[in-house]
């Protein structure tokens, strides 16, 4: 049926954008090349999705090609595109400290013209990239995901992303003592590395789900005022470090100087004092606005 | 077509070409357009789907039936609740042998999914087009496409020139 008939060509530009959307950008900008239909329709296809430096020659013209698409794609003031992601995926694109700079500008340059945002970098442990300090600025932004990147701010502030609803971290270095952002409602931390000396406080006043699945060791978080929340999942795995070593439910006595590490943090920091997260119910308290809540011990 | 579960609601949907189908309600609003049009009261006893012949509208329900949450949950509540990891493989199976379609069926899908509104519908008929256009040549892309080149050689040189930029 229909063999020689030119079926792809005929259908609506938005729906070419459709199935444009899921092909990394290089192989959509030349499809202008298949025919005359095709010479403008990567011009408005509402998705960019880099996929790293294989198959490009040289870095320098990867990063070229980038720069250009996301002068033209995010340099003017027009409509915000559906999303973009980079994923450079194990091509060791990013273990050169000149290529994460440029990373960091194309992120700074896509996050105000995006209403998704995505980069995954999986390297080698030593190379997480950061993510830069400067507070993130963005009107349409609504989710953000982030792989293989280090998160290392004290506080990481979202206030300047009025519609950012969701974020996920996987995979990510974690190192921030509190989260912000007035919008966010769905969070997920899976696979993370914390830090094992301050919890991170999670109190966002529209958080709807969380899931926190902790991976390598780090303290638990510190879960503060969660009124919207709805459901949570949250695993913390044998070495939180918010947990006894003698195996104690209730932790071992606070008065014994043979305090274990877990306990004696656990319970306040005498040192820090006890503005700083003195409290005997870290996770469950947070969790108690919690409609659909399921715990599970390990 | 009459006797059905109890408390199951049935949805009529017609093509242009004069087919009815009837289906339940959960399996309609697979299709986020259909789902409006129901939440929004629009939706009498029976939905025109325009531009959607009968062959492929029994195609998209096949899908839908087959991808509806059979958790008996309700609402939002059934979006929730993650598929266990068998069920995942079972719909993957099922979804590779749904697709092997000719072109113009896939292309016919690829419009359905899109005005229908169904995500994974529509990521599987795009995928499906776009595994044949990744890392192939330009001649293999047209051939897969089966679009004709209608550029001058000149023209297509200029463009290429142009667009230089995006060739490795």
């Amino acid at each position: 049926m229909a063999s020689g008939e030119d079926r792809i060509s005929a259908l609506p530009e938005d729906i070419l954008h459709q199935v444009l959307r899921l092909l990394p950008a290089h192989e959509v900008v030349r499809t202008c090349l298949l025919a005359r239909r095709w010479r403008g329709v990567w011009r408005s296809v509402p998705t960019l999705c880099f996929t790293g430096a294989k198959g490009w020659g040289s870095a320098d013209r990867f990063a070229q090609f980038v720069d250009h698409l996301l002068h033209l794609r995010c340099g003017g003031d027009g409509p915000p595109l559906d999303s973009c992601d980079f994923d450079f995926d194990h091509d060791g694109f990013m273990l050169w400290p000149a290529n994460k700079r440029r990373a960091s500008i194309w992120l700074w340059k896509a996050l105000p013209r995006v209403r998704a945002l995505g980069l995954c970098i999986v390297e080698e442990l030593e190379t997480w990239t950061r993510l830069s300090d400067k507070h993130l600025f963005s009107q349409h932004l609504t989710r953000l995901e982030l792989a293989g990147v280090s998160v290392s701010d004290s506080v990481v502030d979202f206030s300047g992303c009025p519609a950012l609803v969701q974020l996920s971290m996987d995979y990510c270095d974690v190192f921030v003592r509190q989260l912000v952002s007035p919008s966010l409602k769905h969070l997920r931390v899976t696979r993370c590395y914390t830090s094992r000396d301050y919890r991170i406080l999670i109190s966002l006043p529209n958080l709807v789900s969380l899931e926190f699945i902790q991976w390598g060791e780090g303290r638990a978080p510190l879960l503060g005022s969660l009124p919207q929340l709805a459901r949570a999942d949250i695993f913390l795995n044998g070495d939180c470090a918010d947990q006894c070593s003698e195996g104690r439910f209730d932790g071992c006595d606070a008065d014994d100087s043979d305090i274990c590490y877990g306990c004696y943090y656990y319970y306040g920091d005498p040192i820090h004092g006890p503005h700083y997260d003195c409290n005997n119910c870290i996770v469950l308290k947070g969790l108690s606005e919690a409609t659909d809540l399921e715990l599970s011990a390990n | 077509m009459a006797t059905r579960e109890a408390g199951k609601k049935m949805i009529m949907l017609k093509s242009p070409d004069g087919m009815e189908f009837e289906v339940e309600e959960a399996v309609a609003m697979e299709s986020q357009t259909i789902r409006k049009m129901i939440e929004d009261d629009c939706a009498d006893t029976a939905i025109l789907i325009p531009n959607i012949n009968s062959k492929i509208l029994s195609r998209v329900i096949e899908y839908c039936n087959k991808h509806v949450p059979t958790t008996g949950a309700t609402g939002a509540a059934a979006s929730d609740t993650v598929a266990p990891a068998a069920l995942a493989e079972d719909l993957k199976i099922w979804d590779a042998e749904f697709i092997k379609v000719n072109r113009a069926t896939r292309f016919n899908l690829i419009q359905a999914a899109s005005y229908l509104n169904i995500k994974g519908l529509l990521d599987l008929t795009s995928q499906t087009t776009i595994d044949t256009i990744s890392d192939n040549s330009l001649e293999e892309i047209r051939s897969f496409l089966s679009t004709k080149n209608d550029y001058l050689p000149e023209e297509e040189q200029t463009i290429r020139r142009e667009n230089q930029w995006a060739f490795q």
